[in-house]
């Protein structure tokens, strides 16, 4: 159920950011932001997986090994995508 | 085509020719109607060999006398009074660490011991177990059916019992036939004979020459409690595989004799034949640093047991899942092994560590008399840390394992990288050396699944 869930919320997302959303991502910032949701999920399943298997410290670590480059990917993308939104409205 | 058929004939007629001519291109292009090979259905990178990657030189091997390893022979190769002297030490270190408390060696831990090793009904038999009803009692035919159909049903049924994989190798006088034992743990010689019917003596044990076919399977251990090893309670889990063991392999028989076939079973603990060769050519898995199987759905967390037939199966493949390549980088074993009995060659050799080692194929071979020295030393029972310390070790639910797998298969270049990730993720820091890698006391906490394993996790990689 929960990735159905986050299925269903980052496909909504996406769909919004390439039809009908106000800022249109260039193709660098599609890359950047796909890899790093791919490295969040990725991290998030390590993690809940490893608490399952009784391995918290493995958990631990693989949330963080690749989380954290997946949230800077995503922050990357979103960075990139605001600044230049507000350079083009001002 | 015969005249005057009705409908319903006249179908099958037609069904006879199309299966006829279905049979036309394959005799035009020379293929031989020999029997299919057998899929356990892995996934795709898992590849299937006609040989495995364990060398064999068929001329070397020779039928094995079970006495001679260091499970029975340890004489052989230790003097008597050096044997006592162990015995008497391990049973001292036992008592000690009973009337201390030490954890792993408490009373709550020798207790559930005991009771995996001996408790319920646990019975092993050669012959079949007893007069079984089948299709003479039932006044129907033995079943038949085509050896691929066989080695479903026989798959089938076994994994309902408790095996883990079933596998298949069809025995050849000149190589895999070697792989039975000469004499079995109890002294008897096991002799292949051209006969009818098995046959049980004070002294010997006879297999017909028409039970050509070993069924080879692996029952489950538990990763959580092998990793409170080397300790009592560590040692748990491979005593319940054991007589879990037992209680399939009667069941096996029994089903065997149902279809109107034989089922010639172990007598004993690790009787009838070596496991991880046939094992290994079962496609079970591969063969290990630790000397030792080494499978791609529970890596070293199982033991392997086996039984004959003379109900014609089709064989199973050998497999390469990229685990013996792994071993040549990984030796993480070795670096675990307190009793410095496994080898840290970069290559498996032909040269044998001693008579406890059968010769014949290139492995990585154990030093056992070093290993038995530590164990009754230092632990009072089994030891197992080579199992627990392995990387594939792990329950697949993480990602990242299943990753590690499929690149152990498929990108070896990557096998030490991925060996040092497994020291960072799951090796404790700093490692206690020769100490269990979990704590034994929380292990009494832990609300673990039946028998402390996975059952679903073959289900879930054949699907």
């Amino acid at each position: 159920m929960f990735w159905l869930i986050v299925g269903l919320v980052l496909g909504a997302a996406i769909f919004w950011l390439a039809t009908g959303g106000k800022i249109k991502l260039t193709w660098y910032e599609w890359v950047l932001g796909i890899l790093g949701i791919i490295l969040i999920l990725f991290a998030i399943q390590n993690y809940g997986a490893s608490q399952v298997e009784l391995e918290a410290k493995a958990g631990g670590l693989l949330l963080l090994v690749f989380g954290l480059p997946g949230l800077i990917f995503a922050a990357i993308a979103g960075v990139l995508a605001f600044l230049r939104g507000k350079k083009e409205t001002a | 085509m015969p005249e005057n058929l009705t409908r319903r004939e006249f179908i099958g007629e037609l069904g006879k020719l199309g299966a006829a001519a279905s049979l036309v291109p394959m005799v035009a292009a020379g293929e031989s109607m020999e029997t299919k090979a057998f899929s356990l259905g892995r996934p795709g990178w898992i590849k299937e060999l006609d040989e495995p990657l364990t060398e064999v030189d068929w001329q070397q091997v020779a039928r094995y006398n079970e006495r001679h390893t260091t499970r029975r022979g340890f004489n052989l190769y230790v003097e008597q009074e050096r044997i006592d002297q162990l015995g008497e030490l391990s049973s001292e270190l036992l008592s000690d660490n009973l009337k201390n408390d030490v954890p792993g060696y408490t009373l709550k831990d020798r207790a559930l011991q005991r009771a995996a090793r001996g408790g319920g009904a646990s019975r092993q038999f050669f012959l079949d177990p007893e007069k079984v009803q089948g299709p003479d009692t039932w006044g129907v035919p033995k079943w038949t059916g085509t050896p691929e159909e066989a080695s479903q049903l026989v798959s089938a049924a076994m994994r309902h019992m408790g095996a883990a994989t079933v596998g298949f190798v069809e025995l050849q006088t000149e190589t895999t036939e070697k792989f039975i034992y000469s004499v079995d743990p109890d002294g008897k010689e096991l002799r292949i004979e051209d006969v009818e019917l098995p046959e049980e003596t004070e002294e010997y044990r006879v297999i017909p020459k028409k039970a050509r076919y070993a069924i080879v399977y692996t029952v489950q251990m538990s990763e959580e409690t092998m990793a409170r090893c080397p300790t009592v309670l560590g040692s748990l889990t491979t005593s319940l595989t054991y007589t879990r063991s037992q209680n399939i392999q009667e069941r096996a028989q029994t089903f065997l004799n149902g279809l109107g076939y034989m089922g010639l079973a172990e007598s004993s603990t690790n009787a009838l034949g070596i496991s991880p060769a046939l094992g290994v050519y079962a496609g079970l898995g591969e063969l290990s640093r630790y000397n030792r199987l080494l499978t791609p759905e529970y890596g070293p967390m199982v033991r392997v047991f086996k039984l004959l037939t003379d109900l014609p199966l089709a064989p199973t493949k050998p497999i390469d899942a990229g685990l013996y390549k792994f071993c040549h980088e990984c030796k993480k074993c070795a670096e675990a092994c307190p009793g410095k009995s496994l080898s840290f060659d970069d290559e498996p050799s032909w040269e044998t560590r001693g008579g406890w080692n059968n010769p014949g194929h290139r492995a990585w071979f154990e030093d056992s008399v070093l290993c038995r020295f530590y164990q009754r030393t230092y632990t009072g029972t089994n030891c197992g840390l080579c199992f627990s310390a392995c990387p594939f070790a792990t329950k697949n639910l993480a990602s990242f394992n299943r990753v590690r797998n499929y690149m152990a298969a498929t990108v070896p270049a990557f096998d030490s990288t991925f060996k040092k990730m497994d020291d960072l993720l799951y090796t404790n820091f700093p490692l206690e050396f020769g100490k269990p890698q979990k704590d034994c006391e929380e292990w009494w906490t832990l609300n673990l699944p039946d028998y402390g394993i996975d059952t679903v996790q073959t289900v879930r990689e054949t699907t």
